[in-house]
């Protein structure tokens, strides 16, 4: 028996009146967070993995946390692996308000493995899961997403959406080498935090990294990069006889102390023991031993 | 219980560390084609820590993120009895004694063999990553690698310690809902066959000597069994029976051994009179000259006041000087809020109770930034600034002059005529005013007598020197040109003491007129009490070119109070004397004792080279006690060294005679047999002379500054010992 057409199940001005509420309350109610899309550069199709991401545009739009008493998820934890935070959040929009802010780009929908931007608490959320049959076409039609966020695990990706308060993630956690400079004489021009730069290594083989900061009270000066980018398959290490060539600033240097890994300013991460194992095996493990036929030929 | 003694060779730690060494230099990339991006290494640490060491540094309000992945992590999972690599619990490992003695060795039992289980995790959320770091593992072992480890097994031991991975399981949790994380972890777990050492037993001394008798029992049924205290080898023996089989006393164990005398006396030098009292008799009063070049910058801190509106909060900061009590600037330390331009806040706590410091609020922030609304930008002072009696009376120092070398005064009660007292110094403490507060006295000198009387000059005090100095004085009249003059003027009345020339100029004749303006010389100055007198000078002679050579005065050169006004507060008269009365003195004779604390032997000698000039010759450090006093010292190691008595002793006694006596004057005699009092070290002397020894069949080396007794009784202390080579 087909439905009695009698009664209307939401006319176009009814359902319109609803929408407008839903938006204007999520106006009220919510706050301001930023959407931040995933570019995936490249993706390996056996085990199913992204190789490259990347995220370089934001949109700003509102949304209604719908946790009222802190962030879900398991909080703060040590485990293993050190201090691990697992907040979870649920995010509503509106479908209006979505498509109203990232007009101009190619999103149709929020996706997971995007990023959101919490300015309130400074988290940044890696988007799981997104509900959109949530209310259940009360007047047959839908209006929100729900997005089921989580902490970000982050990965050395490139975050440059243009906006200090999330490239500084970038700046923060990414894995870092820090290495000893000298300006080329005669040059003027200086590294820009964040410019991506030209690494020369001895073998005239190149590669690319991005400047995430300087140390210029040092002698060498200190320059900080991020993770390291070749071409040509094999992974060289900077040593004293590489330059690096500023893409934005045009600054050149040659480098005059290589990457070292018994230096606490290896890496920022404060759970990596790595310098501290190196500092003090020296004492611990015996390299005195020969070999008692005789060391072979170089 | 157990051993009763402590030790730790720091084994589980060691290993724990050699571990997260093999693993800590792992990089992996990200592969698409030739391309490789996101090259890092991948950190490791070990897992186990202090709670709260991993949350203290936490920035609360820093950027969030979950964890930064992949990353490695192990930790100590069991620690069990290595019952397959047991070794005979009685070995012992013999090394070199701590002590270094050839008669002692360290020992120690056999260490324990122990399985430690370590379970190696790798979290990563790509795939790849973690098979990276996983098949960079994997190959090395096969199933064990083996490292060599220092020090596990005592100092100096190398220990090859095997790390076996035993095999690698992982948990990945990519399915159910989409709400739940993706957890990749890879585990590798890993054997390591460790040993953990025993104490260690140290200088432990060495079996030097071992006799041996052998029973034989072949004629038991006959005889009673009976010690053979001979045995004949039949081949590569010596002839003759060896009736001593082991004997390690070493012929070639000869040590030379320094010996020392300790405690020479002295005595013989006269007292020193020594000042060791003394009180203020005149001189004392305020004089603000002798603080006329110290900083009298003080501050008021907290200020705050009452606003004329609404504005509340406010503190300032107040930079004043000490001496009029002016304030000089205003500085505010807190901002406040809810205050409104042209508003006045006025101060009126102490000291600025009688005359208040009124401000006037310039500008105010709006409440955009970090400040609140109406927090004051900028503002000025008003009134109440000036000069205060209340201000001033806030800053009272305390100004300190060290090492100030008196004079005596002459002709005072019990001043020895010729010998007045040298070289007394004393410390001073003076108030704003240029009062003196305080005398102490720093050193006592010599030569003084009770009741007579020191004194500090002026300059001493802190006034400024007598005189002054003006220079590039430029001077009208004469024949010539170009003509510049120096004067030094009398800094208490501002006559002219010398006069010289400066620049000679050219074209000057003898008998010209120069004249230098008084204004020149600090006439014409404010509030001057004379008439303004130029200095006319005469020309004496000239060189070729007309150039002024000598002068000569002819009028300006008597005092004028002028010039020394132009210098306030810094020629000003008069100048004051400060005496003191010598309240006490230490009449006690010098005898004291040589001691000997460093390097070197020999015999303390002295040479009465002329009635000047006492030297003694003794190469090693000294000092000179009176009591417990230190007198003298010379630290100067080089042998014979001769030391002129006015370099160590400066108390300027070069006239007297010293005695210096010694009960250990007895040498030892050959053959006599000598025992220490510490290392109970015995020997019999090969030769001795001159404080040196050379022994053998010593027992144990001799250690310094102990003390060895011979048959004979006589006693010495060892300075060092040498082996012979």
């Amino acid at each position: 028996m087909a439905r009695n057409t009698y009664f209307s199940q939401g006319s176009v001005a009814e359902k319109d009146l609803y929408e407008d509420m839903v938006v204007e309350a999520l106006s009220i109610y919510g706050q301001d967070v930023y959407y931040i899309p995933r570019d995936i550069i490249s993706s390996d199709d056996i085990l199913n993995n992204t190789i490259e991401s990347k995220f370089s545009s934001s949109y700003l739009v509102e949304m209604y946390i719908e946790n009222t008493e802190g962030f879900d998820g398991d909080g703060d934890l040590l485990g293993k692996f050190g201090l691990e935070i697992r907040d979870q959040v649920t995010l509503l929009v509106a479908r209006r308000s979505f498509a109203r802010a990232t007009r101009g780009s190619n999103l149709v929908r929020p996706k997971e493995g995007d990023l959101i931007y919490l300015p309130l608490s400074k988290s940044l959320f890696e988007l799981r899961f997104v509900e959109h049959e949530q209310p259940f076409y009360q007047l047959n039609n839908l209006v929100l997403y729900k997005l089921s966020c989580e902490l970000f695990e982050y990965e050395n990706e490139d975050i440059d959406t243009g906006l200090d308060l999330i490239d500084d993630v970038q700046k923060i956690y990414e894995t870092t080498t820090s290495v000893g400079i000298t300006y080329t004489a005669g040059t003027t021009a200086k590294f820009e935090i964040g410019e991506e730069v030209t690494i020369t290594f001895g073998d005239s083989s190149t590669g690319t990294s991005e400047v995430l900061g300087f140390d210029e009270d040092q002698s060498p000066i200190i320059l900080n990069l991020g993770t390291l980018t070749v071409t040509d398959g094999s992974i060289n290490k900077i040593a004293p006889s590489s330059t690096i060539v500023g893409s934005k600033s045009g600054a050149s240097a040659s480098v005059t102390t290589g990457e070292d890994t018994t230096s606490e300013t290896y890496s920022a991460d404060a759970f990596d023991d790595s310098a501290d194992f190196e500092a003090i095996n020296n004492n611990y493990i015996d390299f005195s031993e020969f070999n008692p036929f005789g060391e072979p030929n170089a | 219980m157990l051993s009763g003694e402590h030790f730790y060779h720091a084994t589980i730690k060691r290993v724990v560390s050699v571990f997260g060494t093999l693993f800590n230099n792992i990089t992996i990339g990200r592969h698409s084609g030739d391309k490789i991006s996101n090259i890092q290494k991948v950190p490791i640490s070990y897992g186990p820590r202090e709670k709260f060491i991993s949350r203290m540094n936490k920035d609360l309000d820093g950027n969030k993120i979950a964890i930064k992945l992949p990353r490695m992590s192990f930790e100590i999972t069991s620690i069990e009895y290595d019952t397959s690599t047991k070794l005979n619990k009685l070995n012992t490992t013999i090394t070199t004694g701590t002590n270094n003695s050839p008669r002692t060795r360290n020992k120690m039992y056999q260490s324990v063999p122990y399985t430690i289980g370590m379970q190696l995790n790798i979290l990563a959320r790509n795939q790849e990553d973690a098979l990276q770091i996983l098949e960079q593992i994997v190959p090395t072992f096969s199933p064990e690698y083996t490292v060599t480890i220092k020090d596990i097994e005592g100092p100096g031991s190398k220990t090859d310690v095997p790390f076996i991975l035993n095999g690698v399981s992982f948990d990945d949790t990519y399915e159910g809902d989409y709400q739940g994380r993706r957890t990749l972890t890879y585990t590798l777990d890993f054997t390591i066959r460790a040993r953990f050492a025993p104490n260690i037993n140290k200088n432990v001394s060495i079996i030097k000597k071992v006799e041996t008798e052998i029973a034989d029992f072949t004629n038991v049924a006959t005889t009673a069994a009976r010690p053979m205290s001979t045995i004949n080898v039949s081949q590569d023996s010596p002839a003759g029976p060896i009736t001593t089989f082991v004997s390690l006393i070493d012929p070639a164990d000869v040590h030379t051994v320094d010996l020392v005398y300790k405690n020479v006396s002295l005595s013989g030098i006269n007292p020193l009179n020594r000042i060791t009292g003394i009180s203020i008799a005149s001189g004392a009063t305020a004089d603000f000259d002798r603080v006329e070049d110290e900083d009298f910058t003080s501050s008021l801190s907290n200020l705050t006041g009452t606003s004329s509106s609404v504005g509340v909060g406010a503190q300032f900061s107040a930079i004043i000087d000490g001496l009029t009590g002016a304030t000089t600037s205003v500085s505010i330390s807190n901002r406040g809020e809810a205050y409104v331009a042209t508003e006045t806040i006025t101060i009126s706590d102490a000291p600025y109770n009688n005359t208040n410091l009124v401000l006037t609020v310039d500008s105010i922030f709006d409440g955009t930034g970090d400040e609140p609304e109406g927090a004051i930008n900028t503002f000025s002072v008003t009134s109440g600034n000036g000069n205060n009696t209340d201000v001033a009376a806030t800053f009272n120092p305390v100004f300190t002059r060290t090492g100030l070398t008196t004079e005596p005064v002459l002709n005072s009660p019990n001043d020895s005529p010729g010998l007045h007292g040298r070289e007394a110094r004393i410390a001073i403490t003076l108030d704003k005013a240029g009062a003196i507060t305080g005398a102490t006295l720093e050193n006592g000198g010599y030569d003084y007598n009770t009741a007579q009387q020191i004194k500090l000059g002026p300059v001493r005090l802190g006034e400024t020197a007598a005189t002054f100095f003006l220079d590039n004085l430029v001077t009208t009249g004469g024949t010539g040109s170009g003509a510049q003059l120096s004067l030094i003027l009398n800094g208490q009345d501002g006559s002219l003491s010398d006069i010289g020339v400066f620049e000679p100029g050219s074209g000057y004749t003898v008998g010209d007129d120069l004249t230098v303006a008084g204004n020149l010389i600090g006439e014409n100055s404010p509030g001057e009490s004379a008439p303004s007198t130029d200095l006319v000078v005469n020309v004496d002679s000239i060189d070729e070119s007309g150039g002024v050579v000598t002068v000569s005065a002819i009028s300006g050169a008597v005092g004028d109070a002028d010039r020394v006004d132009a210098k306030q507060f810094e020629y000003d008269s008069p100048f004051t004397n400060l005496v003191l009365n010598i309240t006490s003195t230490n009449s006690v004779p010098i005898s004291g004792t040589f001691q000997k604390s460093g390097s070197q032997n020999n015999k303390p000698k002295y040479t009465n080279t002329t009635s000047s000039n006492v030297q003694i010759a003794y190469n090693g450090r000294w000092e000179l006690l009176q009591d417990t006093e230190v007198l003298a010292t010379n630290t100067n190691d080089s042998p014979l060294y001769n030391i002129p008595f006015t370099d160590w002793i400066v108390l300027g006694r070069d006239t007297e005679s010293l005695v210096f006596t010694t009960t250990e004057n007895v040498e030892f005699t050959l053959g006599e047999t000598i025992q220490g009092n510490i290392s109970s070290g015995e020997a019999s002397i090969v030769t001795s002379a001159n404080s040196r020894i050379t022994v053998n069949n010593l027992e144990q080396a001799y250690v310094e500054d102990e003390l060895i007794t011979g048959e004979s009784g006589t006693i010495r202390t060892v300075f060092r010992t040498i082996l012979a080579p």
